[in-house]
């Protein structure tokens, strides 16, 4: 019992000091990617190849701190080539002068590799995101996803072990999860919601794969819950609730590669052949992860408990009643 | 053991040709469901041969709706009359009273499914003409699927307090992509005729097996205790 009090007490400090860190690291070190700021002072208009090269200074915004819009960005000031290999022609868009906005990856030798590139209307708002400090959300919503994913995999397990082994404990662990998972995943929706409005102009969009799948696996888990909260005690719940968390689970896959096979707008910035991000925004996103999983833990810990004391309570009841 | 599911069957056929309870409910429902349609559109003067499109989420929603009523009789009929126990008896395994009752549902969903589009035809004057054919092949494989992992989840329910509003908050979740999507896209490549119908009967027929083969590994742990 003593050890139990320990662990939730290292668990909620963990959990507290590692959101404080994500939450501090994801606004003064991670970069807002994919924004890289260009000027351009010259480019070669005639040039016919697949490949227009436009040389640009690196733009200074407005007195931001270049070195904390992007890292992997070079110095504000210096001239580098960039290789466009997007749709159009960048010669004919952007001219001397202009202030152009570059989606790619920075390479020291290379220069960069854009596959976007946009003529800033004004240049004091960076157009790789509509809206780069929302972007920010990225390091809390791509976490939640995770560890709902996680705890969903964690039903996925306890509920096997239930249906093969049986035991209450197999049980109790699945159920805790499922809500903390439920939890965890309508953060991850609602917070992703909360970016597409400010990125893409409208909270959500029914032709999304990635927001649809993902609505069907808050959907599952919903009923999971009801399966459990809505029944009697009844013998055959647990086991009726561990079929339907192996059937649920099926949803976890599903919304995770929908938006790599399916039409998405959904940005696929890990684990994905077009993702690309900067090591100081990977740390930041491996501490968010850490983070929430700390979260999970703690939360997965205390609604054991509290399943435990029910449990307790009822046995004690029926007792009693027999007694009588 | 396919014997045993089709005497299971049998006896459902049975019931229902005496007491005619569940099909009354399921055509009532059907019938209701239809004219509330026909009602919700009424102000806008909806003709279904000028906007198709809307043939196939009218179908489908009156088909899926009746089609839960009928799943979730379909165990609980077994259970308050403490029928399952005898059920159990029987000298056949746990799958083929899943299979049974999968049959017995899938009949009489296949007889909401033809009322569904009379009824179609009859409030809203609606012609199918020549697509009458490949229209119901598409709704026997959308029912087919459907039944499948319904009877299922409608097993697994039986035992809640509140198993009808149950057996939907967990179905329903569980065949948004995998039936309900497919079944209405393909009706509306049929109604409509234009598209290929081959992708979505491909993810029908597939998730019917798929349920079949999960129905297989996991009803017997649904019956026990």
């Amino acid at each position: 019992m003593e050890r139990r009090k320990l662990i939730d007490i290292v668990l909620v400090i963990l959990a507290v000091v590692f959101v404080s860190a994500t939450t501090l690291a994801a606004f003064y070190y991670a970069p807002l990617e994919p924004v890289d700021v260009l000027t351009v002072v010259e480019h070669e208009s005639d040039y016919t190849g697949d490949d227009v090269r436009v040389k640009g200074v690196v733009h200074d915004l407005s007195g931001q701190d270049l070195s904390l819009w992007d890292i992997s960005s070079p110095d504000p000031g210096i001239t580098i080539n960039v290789t466009y290999s997007g749709e159009g022609d960048l010669s004919t868009l952007a001219s001397d002068g202009d202030t152009v906005y570059v989606v790619g990856r920075y390479d020291p030798d290379d220069g960069f590799s854009a596959k976007e590139v946009e003529i800033a209307d004004d240049p004091d708002e960076p157009a790789g995101w509509t809206s780069p400090y929302s972007a920010k959300i990225f390091y809390f919503h791509v976490p939640a996803a995770w560890t709902s994913f996680l705890a969903f995999g964690v039903v996925l397990g306890c509920s096997i072990a239930y249906l093969l082994k049986g035991g209450q404990k197999w049980d109790i662990w699945a159920l805790s999860s499922a809500e903390v998972g439920l939890m965890f995943n309508t953060v991850a929706v609602i917070s992703g919601a909360l970016w597409a409005k400010a990125e893409w102009g409208y909270y959500w969009d029914w032709n999304d794969a990635k927001l649809f799948s993902t609505f069907v696996l808050w959907l599952i888990f919903i009923a999971y819950v009801a399966i459990r909260s809505g029944a009697v005690r009844h013998e055959s719940i647990p086991r009726v609730a561990a079929i339907f968390g192996v059937l649920g689970f099926a949803a976890v896959p599903i919304s995770f590669i929908s938006s790599r096979i399916w039409t998405s707008l959904h940005p696929n910035v890990v684990a994905s052949s077009t993702g690309h991000l900067s090591s100081e925004a990977g740390t930041v996103l491996m501490l968010g992860v850490l983070a929430f999983t700390f979260v999970y833990a703690t939360l997965f810990s205390r609604r054991t408990a509290i399943e435990r004391s029910v449990m307790e309570i009822q046995d004690l009841k029926e007792k009693l009643e027999e007694e009588e | 053991m396919t014997f045993g599911a089709l005497r299971i069957a049998q006896k459902d056929l049975n019931i229902e040709l005496r007491t005619r309870e569940r099909m009354t409910s399921m055509v009532l429902l059907s019938l209701v469901i239809i004219l509330s349609f026909r009602f919700a559109f009424f102000g806008f003067d909806v003709n279904l041969t000028g906007s198709p499109e809307l043939v196939a989420p009218i179908l489908w929603t009156t088909i899926f709706f009746a089609g839960l009523v009928g799943l979730e009789s379909s165990f609980s009929y077994e259970k308050e009359n403490k029928y399952l126990d005898g059920l159990l008896l029987l000298p056949t395994s746990r799958f083929s009273i899943y299979l049974g009752k999968m049959l017995s549902n899938f009949l009489f969903l296949v007889v909401i499914d033809v009322m569904t589009v009379v009824f179609i035809i009859a409030f809203f004057a609606y012609d199918f003409g020549g697509d009458i054919l490949t229209l119901f092949l598409v709704l026997l494989l959308g029912t087919f699927s459907f039944v499948a992992m319904g009877t299922l989840i409608s097993g697994m329910t039986m035992s809640a307090r509140t198993r009808q509003s149950l057996l939907q908050i967990a179905l329903i979740p569980l065949i948004v992509f995998t039936v309900v999507i497919p079944a209405v896209v393909a009706t509306s490549t049929v109604v409509i005729g234009s598209g290929d119908l081959a992708p979505d009967l491909r993810i029908l027929g597939g998730f019917g097996i798929l349920s079949l083969l999960l129905a297989y590994l996991l009803f017997g742990h649904i019956l026990e205790g």
